[in-house]
């Protein structure tokens, strides 16, 4: 059993006295899929945004590698954690209007000290098939060329972790086929992804479906029983 | 080269977030440049002319050098005698050689530093310019000339002719030319003169090398003396009040000719005292003896109280409106800010996910509201050079300066000094500074969340 790259240790998250994530403990190993559904309102966005360092618990510890995040970082730690572990994928893909395609990729790269490798932007851009629309506005772009774009964007700094808030919720079928598949071969390099997704597609490809309701994870429906003996997966 | 890299691209940023905002922000902080602009006229006009005005009042004369004159309300109290109602009138000015020498020894010893005095050349004289314009209008009056000692008559001096004066050649004849200070009131009168009569605008500064013909032994009002003889007084600058009272000449020429005409007691009588005391401490003690001399402290000049305090209230109306005006800056680019932080709230979320602290983003709202306190006082700054030249060179024809114009306005410098330009800096880039942060702050510190999370 490999050793957890995530770590939710009885975490809780209240707006007033609405319990969001009531006593939530979960364990992300390298390289598994997730997928977090459940109804609206059912705390899913409020655990992905925990996970990616936006939101401070009320209660409970996330270790990251071991390390706890929130108690150990103050405002630049968590901003630093977020850039060097945690990528993320929007469902309305958050493109910025006035840059082009290539552009918004290298976006992030502001934030870094390190230099942009520019062969492996180019080769990125090839691999996510967006090569050709580089120099394109978001505006011009497709639906799967922007979530493609997006994806590019996230993964720019190279972080262990892909966060995704329904990234396919916006495309028609064959494209969230193409960005599934994309995410797969990602996940073999050791890429983890946690996905907030109502997509069966989805939930098929996934290691684990975990199912949360009124703040608890009620229920979890394993994905591809395949795939999830061989990656191991996410441990609850 | 990280570091320049870093910098680079923080920079690179700034530039990035402020783009949209460029124009809005521009108006809406424009109020800060008017704010400025009314500060800097109090920091570079009006207070130049206070200082002007105040170091008038406060007269020239060195620290610590008391002005004494004889205290004529006590003067020939008792005194059955007529004397006073003669001709001479020397008895009034009763400074003479040997209260001088007691003056030395005034108060304990070391209190006085040096004793001077000047003397008035008690002999009538008519003045006339030799300047063609001037002299056709037939433009002459009455002149009193006071000598004035060496020691105090240099420091005033602005011309080339010696302070003993020069021999000049005038059909076959040898006639003194010599320097004179001309004091503040005289060139009132000239300027005012000049007005009536449509003349050009007297400055000071044009007045120096002038030439005035003296001639002593007349006056206007026909006294005429048996013996009559011409001098050329040149300007040689300006005397304060409090300094000299009348037109001052060199204190040796005017003894020279007390002596010429044998008026011995002129020549012992003096009509003021300057004394120099070792320390304000020694203060009391000196003007006890004055007193006991018959002699006083005059008032200050209150010539320009007026203007003045009417500066000053023009100061406190300035002052409130820069406030104001500053005021109403800070709201518009608070507001504009907070406009700035939820227009552009995911896209600050965007940055927040790619690895930028909540602080950063504060920082970055602060860089940019202080780079348009920046902008504007750079801006203020560099359009009040030239303004505040034109200014300086036009002075003179200022209405509202007409009463100053008469005095030596080369003096006044309207600028800025770098202790004010930074003030201007400092202040402009803090309040817009703070007027950036504090509602982008607000607006952004609610929730990290809601800047990334989709409504």
């Amino acid at each position: 059993m490999s050793h957890a790259i995530i770590s939710l240790q009885d975490i809780r998250f209240a707006y007033g006295k609405r319990t969001i994530l009531d006593s939530i403990s979960l364990d992300f190993t390298p390289g598994s899929f997730s997928v977090i559904a459940g109804e609206s309102g059912s705390g899913k966005s409020t655990l992905l945004y925990i996970l990616g360092g936006f939101l401070k618990p009320d209660s409970g510890t996330y270790l990251f590698n071991g390390k706890p995040v929130y108690s150990r970082f103050g405002e630049f730690g968590l901003g630093r954690f977020r850039k060097n572990n945690i990528g993320f994928l929007f469902q309305d893909f958050r493109l910025l209007p006035f840059l082009t395609v290539e552009q918004n990729i290298r976006f992030p790269s502001l934030f870094s000290g390190a230099a942009l490798d520019k062969t492996r932007l180019a080769e990125r851009m090839q691999r996510l098939g967006i090569a050709h629309r580089a120099k394109a506005y978001p505006n011009s772009i497709s639906g799967g060329e922007a979530q493609r774009t997006g994806l590019a964007r996230a993964l720019l700094m190279d972080p262990p972790v892909l966060l995704l808030d329904e990234p396919t919720g916006n495309l028609d079928g064959a494209t969230e086929t193409a960005i599934v598949s994309v995410l797969e071969e990602l996940r073999k390099e050791g890429l983890t992804l946690i996905c907030i997704s109502h997509s069966e597609y989805i939930m098929k490809r996934a290691d684990r479906v975990l199912r949360l309701s009124n703040g608890k994870l009620s229920d979890r429906t394993s994905g591809a029983p395949k795939r999830r003996r061989k990656s191991a997966g996410a441990e609850a | 080269m990280n570091l320049i890299r870093f910098v680079l691209r923080r920079l690179y940023l700034i530039a990035f977030i402020a783009r949209k905002h460029f124009l809005r922000n521009a108006l809406s902080s424009i109020g800060l440049f008017l704010s400025l602009l009314v500060v800097i006229t109090i920091l570079g006009v009006l207070d130049p002319i206070k200082k002007m005005i105040r170091s008038k009042m406060e007269s020239s004369l060195p620290p610590q050098t008391l002005r004494l004159v004889p205290d004529l309300s006590v003067v020939g109290k008792g005194n059955t005698s007529w004397g006073m109602f003669r001709k001479e009138q020397d008895i009034l000015m009763h400074i003479n050689s040997r209260m001088i020498e007691r003056a030395k020894n005034w108060g304990q010893p070391g209190d006085v530093r040096s004793v001077t005095a000047t003397q008035l050349l008690q002999q009538p004289a008519i003045g006339r310019f030799e300047d063609p314009i001037l002299s056709q209008l037939g433009f002459s009056f009455d002149l009193v000339l006071q000598g004035v000692p060496q020691k105090m008559f240099r420091p005033l001096m602005r011309c080339k002719v010696p302070y003993a004066g020069t021999k000049a050649q005038e059909k076959g004849k040898e006639i003194d030319e010599i320097p004179v200070l001309v004091p503040e009131s005289y060139l009132e009168i000239m300027y005012a003169y000049a007005m009536i009569n449509g003349l050009p605008n007297i400055s000071a500064q044009s007045l120096i090398g002038l030439r005035l013909r003296a001639l002593l032994g007349q006056s206007i009002v026909g006294t005429k003396w048996s013996v009559t003889e011409d001098v050329l007084l040149v300007v040689c600058g300006f005397s304060p009040p409090g300094v000299v009272s009348a037109l001052g000449v060199p204190l040796e020429w005017v003894q020279k000719k007390h002596r010429e005409r044998g008026q011995m007691k002129a020549l012992n009588s003096f009509d003021q005292l300057f004394v120099e005391i070792a320390s304000e401490k020694v203060l009391p003690r000196i003007l006890s003896a004055a007193k006991a001399e018959r002699l006083r402290v005059p008032e200050q000049s209150k010539k320009f109280d007026s203007i003045l305090k009417s500066l000053e209230k023009l100061d406190w109306i300035f002052m409130v409106v820069a406030v104001i005006l500053g005021a109403l800056a800070a709201i518009a680019l608070a507001n504009s800010f907070a406009l700035l932080a939820v227009q552009n709230r995911y896209e600050f979320g965007l940055y927040l996910v790619f690895g930028s602290s909540m602080l950063f983003l504060w920082f970055l709202l602060a860089i940019e509201g202080a780079l348009w306190g920046f902008i504007h006082s750079a801006l203020a700054i560099v359009l009040s050079e030239p303004a505040l030249r034109l200014l300086q060179q036009h002075l003179a024809d200022l209405p509202w300066l007409t009463k100053l114009s008469t005095a030596d306005l080369s003096e006044l410098k309207l600028e800025l000094s770098t202790a004010q330009r930074a003030m201007i800096y400092a202040a402009a880039i803090s309040i817009s500074a703070l007027a950036s942060l504090i509602p982008g702050a607000i607006v952004l510190g609610r929730r990290t969340l809601s800047l990334v999370k989709k409504d």
